[in-house]
């Protein structure tokens, strides 16, 4: 009985008439006054001076009425919540159960609440300003729902410019764009709150604000996802601001509907402001757990994913593009270190001289590993990244000095191979020269994907440990490397092929790396088309051998695989063939085949062998034969 | 000026270059006759119908001659009966004036038309049977598969030199010449590469057939050959069930498309058996392998068998030797292309007919796999 108020009005409208006999006849001995709302307003004073608990039941209009008269008179609420309103029940931890609703709603140890006030509106869960569907979602809502609803608004997103005052402890002001911002008292039981690391309080003196600017279709797809997969986040989204402040003031070029509640309350600009602990509440959440999760006080500002000056001027009042343009001051330190990367160092030649000395000994060796270890060691990728980002933002000094960079890598990689080749006595044809002196289309596929995790990686810091990754599993070194042994063998067909799988690499990677970062949002467009026409000239230029090379290989691969099961009759002699075997060097196609025979073979056997291989396969085949006589 | 006068004369230089070189013999008007043997009725009926339909489906792919002619096929039935295929042969020849024959009866009977073709002196492209003696003293019959002589030796050193069999049981039907070779050929090779065969007949009655392979199972011989008919492998596979006798058969060629037309129903007892074949199913088709598959399917709603195959495959290379001689009509000038053929483009591969009339092709060894015959190794 002590837990509980001796006497409560309750105020209720016609909603909840049908609750005034039930709390009247309460169980926990409280005197209970009941009058309709509509009397209440009429003769506030009467009703209101000497109370100091009130119990109310009604729509959130006539709770909110109750809440401003609770501020002006002093008194403590408790809530009778209809079975209708979720988000009250949700929002103040309210039972569902009438009799434990009761209970709470008349206990005699109310709590100090902030309350904010929007354009002098109380706010009980949140405002609306802009577009921002998939993130004012229920978490209730089917993700089927969810996806088609994000893809209906996918074309038709507009960042829309908002100027954004805070005022506390910091005062700030940001101009931006974004399709929609949400003010929420508290943004639990909403996508918002997977978004945003639950952050919020009834009692920290503060209102959080969540803007939604995503610049690009790319970046809406990647929110969507975040939306559609991620239960609670600990980081805040590329697409999402958040900003918590005890006084927020909005404003926009272009005036906005604001919606309180889901209710439309008169347009932008919109002033939300804290008033702490201004109201006395009965209420079922845990305010120590509340508080330890929420440190009162501490304003936020997070509102690196917005768009900001230049941005600003493309994103506003536009349909969001494809692809995101970023500016260069957002990601500083990567243009920092690529231009490191594009500039020439003697570091760079003395590791380029290395790495081609250790390749050349490792493909003489016809050793992986030492030739891993010069792909480890080579220093190429870098400036060929670098190169990259130059054609793409048309940076011409970083164009040059990687380009630069590249050609001086190359050439000294040339001359320490060929000088090492030709001062050597031993010039063995290994596996691994002869594994680089075919190029395919292959060699294409692996340069492009490698190019776009190169920068990939490259663009962030976390990962940047996989380039070493990239740089074996494109490797650029060895073929230059072979290449040049090619020079030093005078064998041109030698250095052709390799050098051939060198350009593979090196244009795949540029090609790619361009267009991953136009992807990532380092530029609005892909500002040097020339460059990047020279380089796709290129690439369709090595493109045509490559293919070719790749049907080559195909053949080869059926040729051989045809060679399975074949026999041969030769004069009454019965000759079983096995691992066939089709290289073709230059223009030779060489067979070399192992035949496995019970009787001797002669040169007639051997001839009609090799007729009924032309005739069957190929006229122009070099035929080699390993015998092996089965007793 | 001088540049569109220039250009004018290089294009008139090539135009009537390009006409030399593609001159035909003007078309008559009169179609071009090509006579079909075969049996049509009879025992062998499914024999003759299934080859009939691959010959159907050659000419639907090339109606006609390169110089325009139509291509008109005659049918004549011989039942397989050497008797019935001389008058046959005669009545093609002499009334209905064809260019040339294909005839798709087996061996015995076209055996019995070498001294006529000779006398005739028509062109005639054996399609199924594969004596080697068909080709032997005459200039005028071909054939389109590979002789038995190539076969038997084959199945004989894959058996030894593949499979190391050492003992084999050859079961022969000494009232067909084309088993008698068969299983002759096969005995030399077998006996001169260093194992033994045991030979048992068909022809002492089913009785003694059992006995035989029951002695075959005592002896532990896991290996038969069995240069059959499809009604004779029928019964040796059922005298292997009652026995519960499980050796590997192989057979020879066309066996398992006569039982896919005779005996559907038995095909079940010789799946997993190997046979000699010159198709196979699991090998890739040529263009021209594609094509007559794609028209067979369009036509007949048949199962396509290895005797359509040969039908189509035949006729094709008959067409082809028609349209390199300068007279379509002269029997002498198509015989002798017939017989220079080189390198046709088959179903699966590169055919050659010699001077004597031999087909130059791989040979198959199969496993029967139902309707599928799937290649174990290709002899070439």
């Amino acid at each position: 009985m002590a837990d509980h108020v001796p006497s409560a009005l309750f105020i209720y409208s016609k909603e909840g008439q049908d609750y005034v006999t039930k709390i009247e006849q309460n169980l926990h001995g409280a005197d209970i006054t009941s009058v309709p709302i509509e009397i209440v307003l009429a003769s506030e004073k009467e009703y209101l001076q000497n109370c100091l608990h009130v119990v109310v039941c009604g729509p959130i209009h006539v709770i909110k009425k109750v809440m401003r008269l609770a501020m002006e008179y002093q008194f403590s609420i408790g809530f009778i919540p209809l079975p209708s309103q979720l988000s009250l029940i949700s929002t103040y931890g309210l039972p569902k159960d009438f009799k434990e609703a009761v209970s709470l709603s008349l206990r005699s140890d109310p709590k100090n609440l902030d309350i904010v006030l929007c354009n002098d509106q109380i706010l009980l869960f949140k405002a609306k300003i802009g577009l921002f569907t998939l993130v004012d979602s229920l978490e209730k809502t089917s993700k089927i729902k969810l996806f088609v609803n994000g893809m209906k608004q996918l074309f038709s997103i507009h960042l829309l410019p908002f100027t954004i005052k805070t005022s506390g402890k910091n005062n700030t002001e940001l101009s931006t764009a974004a399709c929609g911002c949400l003010l929420f008292a508290n943004p639990e039981h909403s996508f918002a709150s997977r978004l945003i690391a639950h952050d919020s309080s009834f009692t920290d003196g503060l209102l959080s604000m969540v803007v939604i600017a995503p610049m690009s279709i790319i970046d809406y797809f990647r929110l969507m996802f975040r939306i559609l997969t991620v239960k609670i986040s600990s980081t805040i989204p590329d697409s999402i601001g958040f900003i918590k402040s005890p006084h927020i003031n909005l404003e926009s070029e272009n005036e906005l509907n604001v919606y309180i509640d889901g209710e439309k309350e008169g347009k932008t600009p919109v002033d939300c402001r804290v008033i702490p602990e201004a109201i006395k509440i009965n209420h079922g959440k845990d305010l120590a757990l509340e508080n330890q999760r929420s440190t009162p006080g501490s304003e936020k500002f997070i509102t690196k994913s917005l768009p900001l000056g230049k941005e600003l001027l493309k994103a506003k009042n536009k349909r969001i593009p494809f692809f995101t343009y970023a500016s260069e001051d957002r990601f500083k330190d990567l243009f920092v270190a690529l231009r490191d990367d594009a500039r020439p160092s003697s570091i760079y030649l003395v590791l380029m001289v290395l790495s081609t000395m250790l390749a050349t000994v490792g493909l003489a060796m016809n050793s992986s590993s030492v030739i891993i270890g010069a792909m480890l060691l080579a220093p190429l990728m870098a400036p060929i990244i670098a190169l990259a980002m130059g054609i793409l933002r048309m940076d011409r000094n970083m164009f040059r000095q990687s380009l630069w960079k590249i050609f001086t890598g190359v050439v000294l990689a040339l001359a320490t191979a060929a000088i090492m080749t030709l001062l050597s006595p031993y010039q063995p044809l290994t596996n691994e020269m002869q594994g680089r002196l075919n190029p395919t289309v292959l060699d294409l596929i692996v340069a492009i994907v490698a190019g776009i995790a190169g920068a990939y990686t490259k663009s962030y810091k976390e990962i940047l440990q996989s380039l070493a990754g990239v740089a074996i599993a494109v490797a650029l070194v060895p073929p230059l490397a072979t290449a040049w042994i090619g020079i030093g063998r005078l064998d041109f067909y030698f250095f052709s092929h390799a050098f051939l799988l060198f350009l593979t690499n090196f244009i795949g990677i540029v090609l790619a790396a361009t267009l991953t970062f136009r992807i990532l949002g380092f530029s609005g467009v892909v500002r040097d088309k020339r460059g990047l026409s020279i380089v796709c000239i290129f690439l369709i230029a090595v493109s045509i051998p490559l293919f070719m090379a790749y049907q080559g290989i195909t053949e080869k691969a059926a040729f051989e695989k045809a060679w399975r099961i074949e026999r041969f009759y030769v004069n009454g002699k019965y000759l079983i063939v096995q691992n066939a075997d089709l290289v073709k060097t230059g223009r030779k196609k060489v067979l070399t085949v192992e035949i496995l025979a019970r009787e001797q073979l002669g040169r007639s056997d051997l001839n009609e062998f090799k007729r009924k291989v032309m005739k069957n396969f190929s006229d122009d085949l070099v035929i080699r034969a390993k015998l092996t006589y089965i007793p | 000026m001088k540049t569109y006068s220039l250009l004018f004369i290089i294009c008139v230089v090539l135009i009537t270059t390009g006409c030399e070189k593609t001159r035909k013999t003007p078309a008559t008007g009169d179609s071009i006759k090509i006579g079909v043997i075969g049996p049509m009725s009879g025992l062998d009926e499914e024999l003759g119908q299934s080859c009939l339909e691959g010959i159907k489906t050659a000419l639907k792919l090339q109606p006609t001659l390169d110089n325009g002619s139509p291509i008109e096929i005659v049918v004549e039935d011989d039942q397989n009966q050497p008797i019935l295929a001389r008058k046959a042969l005669l009545k093609l020849i002499e009334d209905d004036a064809v260019s040339a024959v294909v005839i798709i009866s087996n061996s015995e009977v076209v055996l019995a038309l070498v001294d006529l073709a000779e006398k005739l002196r028509t062109p005639i492209l054996a399609l199924t049977s594969t004596h080697p003696d068909i080709t032997k003293d005459n200039s005028y019959i071909s054939q389109l598969l590979f002789d038995d002589h190539f076969q038997a030796s084959v199945a004989s050193l894959y058996v030894r030199d593949e499979l190391l069999a050492e003992r084999v049981g050859v079961v022969v039907d000494d009232n067909n010449p084309h088993s008698e070779y068969l299983a002759n050929q096969f005995i030399n090779k077998f006996t001169s590469a260093g194992g033994t065969c045991t030979e048992l007949t068909v022809n002492n009655g089913n009785k003694q057939l059992l006995a035989g392979l029951e002695s075959l199972q005592i002896q532990g011989i896991n290996f038969l050959y069995v240069p059959l008919v499809a009604k004779h492998v029928i019964t040796i596979a059922q005298s292997l069930e009652k026995l519960d006798y499980h050796p590997v058969m192989i057979g020879s060629d066309g066996l398992q498309a006569m039982i896919l037309l005779q005996y559907p129903e038995d095909l079940h007892l010789v799946n997993g058996m190997l046979a000699t074949d010159p198709y196979s199913s699991s090998t890739p088709q040529t263009g021209y392998g594609r094509e007559i598959q794609r028209q067979f399917q369009q036509s007949f709603s048949t199962q396509g068998t290895v005797l359509a195959a040969q039908g189509a495959e035949g006729t094709s290379i008959i067409l082809s030797a028609i349209n390199r001689c300068p007279e379509q009509s002269d029997r002498s000038c198509i015989n002798q292309k017939l017989r220079s053929t080189r390198d046709f483009v088959g179903l699966l591969g590169k055919i050659s007919i010699d001077a004597q009339g031999k087909a130059e092709r791989p040979i198959f060894i199969n496993t029967i796999d139902n309707s599928r015959l799937r290649s174990v190794v290709k002899v070439y």
